[in-house]
C-alpha cells in the first residue's frame, strides 16, 4: 500500500513538473528583431546577396501578391507585336550611321578619292538586289519622287550623295511628353511575308559639296527589312527643305 | 546720193540673208526654240495616293528641268503618200495592210502605220532628217504649255469646286467640247484634221503614236542628263510617245486617260509593226 502511495505521489509530482515546464517560455525572443540574437548584426546598407535588385523583367513577384495567370490566357499584346530578329532601333541607327558616313572620305593632293567606294559599299550592304526605293530629289532641277528600282539604281543614288554632299547629318527625331529627355520612337511591325517594317521621323541636314550651302528639313523614313536582314523597300521623305543661313 | 541708197540697200540685204536663213524652217517643219522645259510628270497624281498606279508605270517621274537646243520637227505625222515616195526610191517593203502593196483608196493623207522603228529611222534618214529624241518629242508636244498634262492645256480639267478639286489627271473634263485629237476612233484620220498645239504641230496626241529615237529605260528619269538628253546608250525597246486613235478619250476618271498626256511614256519592240504606231521626223 505504501508503495502505491509513493508511486502515485511520484506521478503527481511528474505531472506538476511537466505542467510547469509547459507554461514557462523556452527561449526569450525579441519581438521585432529579424536576426537571432546570437548572430552578429549586419549594417543595414549592405543587403544580403539574395536581396540584390534584379531587372524588372526577371524579377519574380511574390506569389501571394500576384495571382498567376490562367494557363490558357493570351500573352499581352506588347509581347505578341514584338518582332523577332534584330532590334528595329538598332536597324534604324545603323542605316542612319551608314548614310551619314557617306561624305566622310578624303581627296589626296593628286585628286584621288580615298575611302569613298568603301563607304558606298558599306551602305549598299544593307539592300536586297531587287530593292525598290522612293527618295526625295536632291537636285534643284527635279520635281517629284525619284523611284529607284533595283540595287544598281540605289547605288547610283548613294554614289551621288557621296559625291555631291558633305556634312551629312540625318538624325532620328526624339519625342517627349513631359519635357524630359526625348525618346527615339520607332514604329515597327512584323511583315506578313517575313521580316520587319519600320518607320521613324528624322531631321535631315546636308551641305552641297560644290558651294557648301547648307540645307535642312524634317522627314520620315520607311524601311522594310526582309527575313534575310536586307532592305526590300525604302521610302525617304524629306520636305520643307530650307537653307541654313547666318542671321 | 544714189550711191548712198545703193549702199544702204546692200547693207540691208546682207543683214537680212542670215536672219532669213535662221528663221526659215524647212517645208512643213516648225522650229522649236532653244530653252528649258520640265520633262516628265511635274506633280504626282491623285491615283498615286490610292496605290492604283503600278510602280512600273511611274516611269515619267521625277520631272527634270531640261535644256534643249533649237530643233525642227515635222508639222504632221508622215503620211502614206510621203512613205510611198520613200518606198519607190529605196525599194522598201510596204506596210502589210496595204492591198497589193498600194495605199488604200482615199487614204493618202492618213499617217502611215504598221512600220517598225528601223523603217521609220530609214525614212527620216532618206528625207535628210532623223527621229526626234524623247525629250524633243515631249517639248514639241507640250506646245509651250510647260508643266501641263495635255497638249491642249489643262484648263478644261481643273474644277475648282470643293467637291471635285482634283488634279487634271483624275478629274473629268469640265466641258462637253471634244478634245482636239483623234481618240477612241475606228481608224486614223487625215493628218491635220484637228487644230494644232501651241507650236503649230498637229496630232501630237491622237491619230497614231509615234516612234522616238531613244532606247526606253524605266529608270532613265532618275539620273538623266539635263542638257540635250539622248536616251540610254542601249536597251531592248525603243520609246513610243503620244497616243493613238484606239486610246480612250481623256475624260474618264483615272485609268486610260493617262495615255493621252504629253508626259506619258511607252515603248515597243523596235521590230514590231503596230496599227497605232507611226512617226514624224525632226532635224
Amino acid at each position: 500500500m505504501r508503495r502505491l502511495i509513493v508511486i502515485f505521489v511520484l506521478i503527481l509530482i511528474t505531472l506538476v513538473a511537466l505542467e510547469f515546464q509547459a507554461q514557462t517560455p523556452q527561449a526569450p525572443r525579441p519581438p521585432q528583431t529579424k536576426a537571432p540574437p546570437a548572430q552578429t548584426p549586419r549594417p543595414p546598407q549592405t543587403p544580403p546577396p539574395a536581396q540584390t535588385p534584379r531587372p524588372p523583367q526577371t524579377q519574380t513577384p511574390p506569389p501571394a501578391q500576384t495571382p498567376p495567370p490562367p494557363a490558357a490566357q493570351t500573352p499581352p499584346p506588347t509581347a505578341a507585336a514584338k518582332p523577332s530578329g534584330p532590334d528595329p532601333l538598332q536597324l534604324a541607327e545603323d542605316w542612319l550611321v551608314r548614310l551619314n558616313n557617306l561624305s566622310k572620305w578624303t581627296l589626296t593632293f593628286e585628286g584621288k578619292e580615298v575611302g569613298r567606294e568603301d563607304l558606298v559599299n558599306k551602305m549598299m550592304e544593307l539592300y536586297a538586289p531587287d530593292v525598290v526605293a522612293e527618295v526625295a530629289p536632291h537636285d534643284d532641277e527635279q520635281i517629284g519622287p525619284v523611284i529607284l528600282r533595283g540595287s544598281a539604281n540605289v547605288r547610283k543614288w548613294v554614289d551621288k550623295i557621296s559625291r555631291t554632299q558633305v556634312r551629312l547629318l540625318y538624325i532620328q527625331r526624339r519625342q517627349t511628353k513631359k519635357q524630359f529627355e526625348g525618346t527615339k520612337l520607332i514604329y515597327s511591325t512584323p511583315l506578313p511575308w517575313g521580316g520587319v517594317g519600320m518607320s521613324f521621323e528624322i531631321i535631315a541636314a546636308w551641305s552641297r559639296r560644290e558651294d557648301r550651302r547648307k540645307f535642312t528639313g524634317p522627314g520620315t523614313v520607311f524601311l522594310q527589312y526582309n527575313a534575310d536582314g536586307k532592305i526590300d523597300r525604302l521610302r525617304l521623305y524629306v520636305s520643307e527643305i530650307s537653307e541654313v543661313t547666318a542671321l | 546720193m544714189n550711191k548712198k541708197v545703193l549702199f544702204t540697200i546692200l547693207c540691208l540685204l546682207c543683214a537680212a540673208v542670215p536672219l532669213a536663213a535662221q528663221t526659215a524652217a524647212p517645208e512643213n517643219m516648225v522650229q522649236i526654240p532653244a530653252g528649258k522645259f520640265w520633262m516628265g510628270r511635274a506633280y504626282t497624281i491623285y491615283t498615286d495616293s490610292a496605290d492604283l498606279v503600278p510602280i512600273d508605270k511611274l516611269d515619267d517621274r521625277p520631272a527634270n528641268n531640261i535644256h534643249l537646243d533649237a530643233f525642227y520637227v515635222d508639222k504632221y505625222e508622215v503620211t502614206n503618200a510621203e512613205y510611198t515616195k520613200f518606198l519607190q526610191a529605196t525599194g522598201g517593203k510596204p506596210p502589210w495592210h496595204w492591198p497589193q502593196g498600194k495605199i488604200p483608196d482615199g487614204k493618202e493623207k492618213l499617217p502611215v502605220y504598221n512600220v517598225n522603228w528601223f523603217e521609220a529611222t530609214a525614212y527620216c534618214k532618206w528625207a535628210g532628217k532623223r527621229l526626234p529624241t524623247e525629250a524633243e518629242w515631249e517639248k514639241a508636244a507640250r506646245g509651250g504649255l510647260d508643266r501641263n498634262h495635255y497638249a491642249w492645256g489643262d484648263a478644261d480639267y481643273i474644277d475648282t469646286s470643293e467637291k471635285y478639286i482634283q488634279p487634271p489627271q483624275a478629274a473629268g473634263r469640265t466641258t462637253a467640247d471634244p478634245v482636239p485629237a483623234n481618240l477612241d476612233g475606228t481608224d486614223a484620220k487625215p493628218v491635220g484634221s484637228y487644230k494644232p498645239n501651241g507650236y503649230g504641230l498637229y496630232d501630237m496626241i491622237g491619230n497614231v503614236r509615234e516612234w522616238v529615237n531613244d532606247w526606253y529605260d524605266i529608270n532613265y528619269y532618275a539620273f538623266m542628263p539635263k542638257t540635250n538628253p539622248q536616251g540610254p546608250e542601249t536597251g531592248k525597246y525603243r520609246g513610243v510617245r503620244g497616243s493613238g486613235w484606239l486610246d480612250a478619250p481623256p475624260n474618264t476618271v483615272g485609268g486610260p486617260s493617262d495615255n493621252n498626256t504629253v508626259d506619258t511614256r511607252d515603248f515597243s519592240d523596235p521590230e514590231l509593226r503596230a496599227t497605232t504606231i507611226g512617226f514624224r521626223c525632226a532635224k
